[in-house]
């Protein structure tokens, strides 16, 4: 077992692959546990998009020793909390409960982790394909300009890019799952190699350990873990799409290609989104939202994964505003920022406002776990605040001009989502 | 090391110790009351305001002025004007946060230690100094416009406000808190003025603070900033009766709907008229949680749906029971037989263990509802709001534990009120009318998104 320690936490990995990180935090008579399998959206293909996530909610349907609807109920009776979600890199669970009930979270955790095929029926699939069907109809279909973000992956990244699908699914894609599928899967990407687990809270940390150790040692790892094979993606020129809409007010989504998670000019675009439509005085919003009132709304944000970044701005026309005079205005500030450089307060307000915001949600052991995680999995590192901090804290007036000129000069996507007349 | 049996479920490993956060009330010089949580866990401080100035409070033909009013209420002060107000604040890494629900409006301070002082003093200008100009009047106004026109694209929206519309009927809770197109056009700046002067300057306004700055400190604070503020006017409490009305199904079609959403429920009487732990816990086992059954039947067992939930919610002067899910266009009618299946089977039966169950989940869970400053705050305010005693908190595991079966049951039986029940559903008529109108069970009436019957 490899081992590595300081005064914040502990770090291991187990035999068959698993890496364990301990975090003690008595503040609160309560334990959070986190897991991250290191595969989403990223790892399908065209044809079974959709798999990863609905394979999350097939984690919920219980396990060997399990019942179905049992892994909710012991969690919730022992006072705990508890959820998944998949994003296009990787999949977490995670459960927040009082720190008596530790050994029972591992207990559940590890018997999905080694057991679950044997629990699989087609009747439960049969079920869960449905309650994804509903969940996206539910959140995107009958959502207004829901249907936006897969047009704009889809446009952004070509066929056999990874990202070029909604991490929900294709509807037929779903529908079309089997057994089989379910089974492949788990033997491929839920292995414990695969897999980091964060636990913090009221506890021991050499118990802690050794709990683990009791829970998860047997489960066996299993072969390699296929590669993601993409090529780097880049738009040629602008692509522009419109899309009618059950909606009265005409909105505009810009999306550019920008840096991947961590990557040299990632904290730029993050305060590059905050330097455009954080607050009231931000470029966009002070121009278009309050000065023109052009715009019933506007936000930028950086998302950036693992393979790739984007970068987002999108408005909402006030009623008679025509998307082409949002755009102008748009466009107006975004040469601004690229050709100038930025006030030396309007950085220190981006770099505080990021600052306070992530000591803010760091109050939450659930999302302080998951952060660890995140540090983990993507850095090696799980005790990398102040090395995310200081990506900011580091950045200069003339590095966010370069970086907004850089990513601002390449081709981008529009897509409009009009009014159905 | 002895193999492990993965059949056995590991038990419990002792008790947790939990001390609740100790609640200390004041008073500061002009006579505002305060609540103070001391936590110091990290170097923050959250405030919340508490003022009765509702949508409850809007006067006829002028639904929707609390709201603008609130819109309004952070638009700059003598000193500044808006964008200049937004930039003190933002400047400090803090964030102030006006909201409005029927009853109150909340304005709350969130803020780092070394910026709490210069933040409180700007906070306290929106009650001592608002500025309340001409040109933030215009400008906001055509936002909140706005902000209805797009409010009915939404199927969740236009079912919660038809759902207000009939199940309020002839109370002061029956608009929505948007107001409407028609009362918005018509408002005036001197109307939110007016507003302002009347319902935020009240005497029973409540301030709760949950911070890791020692008490004498930060009320010494308080008192320096809100001196200036004259709390005075005295708002009457009104009586609502519960005339609940026949069960019924209005529907409402959308174009291209996907699905259909459904908002049900009826009223109860006010919090303090009810036997509130025992509704709490047979709502819990029907639909207030994962594993109930409402959730159990629909998403797990039928697969018609993500997720149904219910729950008793309370108005300050009126209760009501209210459940939501949004379903496969094609199992509408067999979602609604089955949600009235289980209101009527949970009046009828509720085991042992299912109670068990419930109470664990509701007792266990209670210290992690007390994680975050913001959250200590909000279940402050909501003792505050209900008027509920200081050993609420102190007292509430034990209040959950002492109930026994019998008297859910009885909760059940009291307010769970199938034969009132109105059902709102947003959907797409072609896929779901005919089935429908020819159902055994209920009479069915068609409205429009507003809710106006057609």
């Amino acid at each position: 077992m490899a081992e590595k320690s300081d005064s914040s936490y502990k770090k291991c990995t187990l035999s068959n692959g698993l890496e364990v990180i301990i975090v003690e935090d008595k503040s609160l008579p309560i334990v959070s546990v986190n897991i991250w399998y290191k595969v989403g959206s990223a790892n399908e293909k065209l044809g079974k998009t959709g798999f990863a996530h609905l394979f999350e909610h097939m984690m919920f349907q219980g396990s060997e020793n399990i019942e179905k609807e049992q892994h909710f109920k012991f969690i919730q009776e022992a006072g705990g909390s508890l959820n998944g979600s998949t994003s296009l890199d990787r999949t977490n669970y995670y459960e927040t409960l009082p720190s008596n009930n530790l050994e029972l979270a591992l207990w559940l955790e590890s018997d999905r982790m080694g057991y679950l095929l044997p629990a699989l029926t087609e009747e439960k699939l049969r079920n869960q394909k449905d309650v994804v069907l509903n969940e996206r109809r539910q959140r995107y279909d009958n959502q207004p300009y829901g249907l936006a973000w897969e047009k704009m992956f889809a446009a952004m990244f070509p066929q056999n890019h990874p990202y070029h699908w909604p991490t929900i699914g294709w509807t037929e894609d779903i529908e079309n799952f089997e057994l089989n599928d379910v089974k492949e899967f788990f033997r491929t990407y839920y292995a414990p190699s695969n897999a980091s687990m964060v636990i913090i809270g009221d506890l021991q940390t050499e118990k802690t350990l050794k709990l683990v150790e009791k829970y998860f040692n047997d489960i066996p790892s299993s072969g390699e873990i296929p590669l993601i094979h993409y090529a780097r993606p880049t738009l040629k020129e602008n692509k522009t799409i419109e899309f009618e809409d059950n909606i009265q007010l005409p909105r505009l989504y810009l999306g550019w290609h920008s840096d991947h998670l961590y990557g040299k000019k990632d904290a730029a675009m993050d305060i590059i989104s905050e330097v455009l439509t954080s607050s009231k005085n931000s470029r966009l919003y002070k121009t278009l939202v309050h000065e023109k009132q052009i715009a019933h709304d506007i936000s930028a944000f950086n998302y950036s994964a693992k393979l790739n970044g984007m970068f987002f701005i999108i408005a909402t026309a006030k009623e008679d505003v025509d998307i082409e005079t949002i755009k102008k205005a748009l466009f107006e500030e975004l040469n601004k920022i690229k050709n100038i450089e930025i006030d030396t307060e309007e950085l220190e307000k981006a770099k505080n406002n990021i600052k306070s915001t992530y000591i803010y949600s760091l109050q939450k052991q659930t999302v302080l776990a998951d952060q660890i995680n995140n540090y983990n999995c993507n850095l090696g590192e799980p005790d990398s605040f102040k090395f995310d901090l200081d990506r900011y804290a580091s950045l200069t007036r003339a590095q966010i001009k370069e970086t907004a000129d850089y990513y601002f000069s390449q081709p981008y996507v529009e897509l409009r989502i009009l009014n159905k007349k | 090391m002895a193999s492990l049996d993965r059949k056995i479920k590991p038990i419990e490993s002792g008790s947790i110790n939990f001390s609740l956060p100790k609640i200390h009330h004041d008073e500061l010089n002009n006579g505002l009351k305060v609540f103070f949580v001391h936590k110091d866990k990290l170097p923050i401080t959250k405030l919340n305001l508490i003022i009765s100035a509702g949508s409850r409070y809007d006067a006829y033909g002028l639904e929707g002025i609390s709201y603008l009013t609130a819109l309004l209420a952070d638009e700059g002060t003598k000193e500044y004007n808006a964008l200049e107000f937004d930039d003190e604040i933002d400047k400090l890494g803090s964030a102030i946060d006006i909201s409005t629900n029927t009853d109150n409006v909340f304005i709350s301070l969130l803020s780092l230690e070394e910026n709490f002082e210069r933040s409180l003093e700007l906070y306290s200008k929106i009650l001592t100094e608002p500025r309340f100009d001409e040109e933030s009047f215009e400008r906001e106004k055509k936002k909140h416009l706005t902000k209805i026109i797009q409010s009915f694209d939404d199927a969740s929206y236009i079912a919660a406000n038809a759902f207000q519309k009939m199940i309020f009927k002839n109370t002061f809770y029956e608009f929505p808190t948007l107001g409407n197109t028609k009362s918005v056009t018509a408002l005036t700046n001197k109307d939110v003025i007016d507003f302002n002067h009347k319902f935020y300057n009240s005497s029973d306004a409540k301030l709760v603070v949950v911070s890791n700055i020692p008490k004498d400190k930060i009320f010494a604070m308080l008192n320096k900033y809100l001196a200036g503020w004259q709390i005075k006017n005295k708002i009457g409490n009104q009586h609502i009766p519960v005339v609940n009305k026949k069960a019924k199904i209005y529907f409402i079609h959308k174009d291209g709907a996907a699905q259909t959403e459904i908002a049900a429920g009826h009223l109860i009487p006010k919090r303090s008229k009810i036997d509130y732990y025992s509704a709490v816990l047979a709502n819990s086992i029907l639909g207030g949680q994962f594993s109930s059954r409402i959730n159990l039947n629909l998403r797990e067992d039928k697969g018609y749906t993500y997720g149904a939930s219910s729950s008793f919610s309370f108005n300050k002067e009126i209760g009501y029971f209210s459940l939501s899910t949004s379903v496969q266009s094609e199992a509408t009618l067999q979602s609604i037989k089955e949600i009235d299946k289980e209101i009527n089977g949970l009046r009828d039966f509720i085991s042992e263990e299912e109670l068990a169950f419930t109470k664990s989940y509701l007792i266990k869970r209670f210290p992690s509802l007390f994680e975050t400053y913001s959250q200590v705050a909000q279940h402050l305010s909501s003792k505050i709001v209900f008027n509920l005693p200081d050993d609420y908190f102190d007292k509430y595991i034990e209040s959950i534990s002492d109930i026994s079966l019998g008297q859910v049951k009885e909760a059940a039986v009291k307010y769970l009120q199938p034969e009132n029940m109105l059902y709102f559903l947003v959907g797409n008529k072609e896929l779901i009318w005919d089935e429908l109108k020819n159902n055994d069970l209920f009479e069915v009436v068609e409205m429009d998104k507003f809710g106006n019957l057609i």
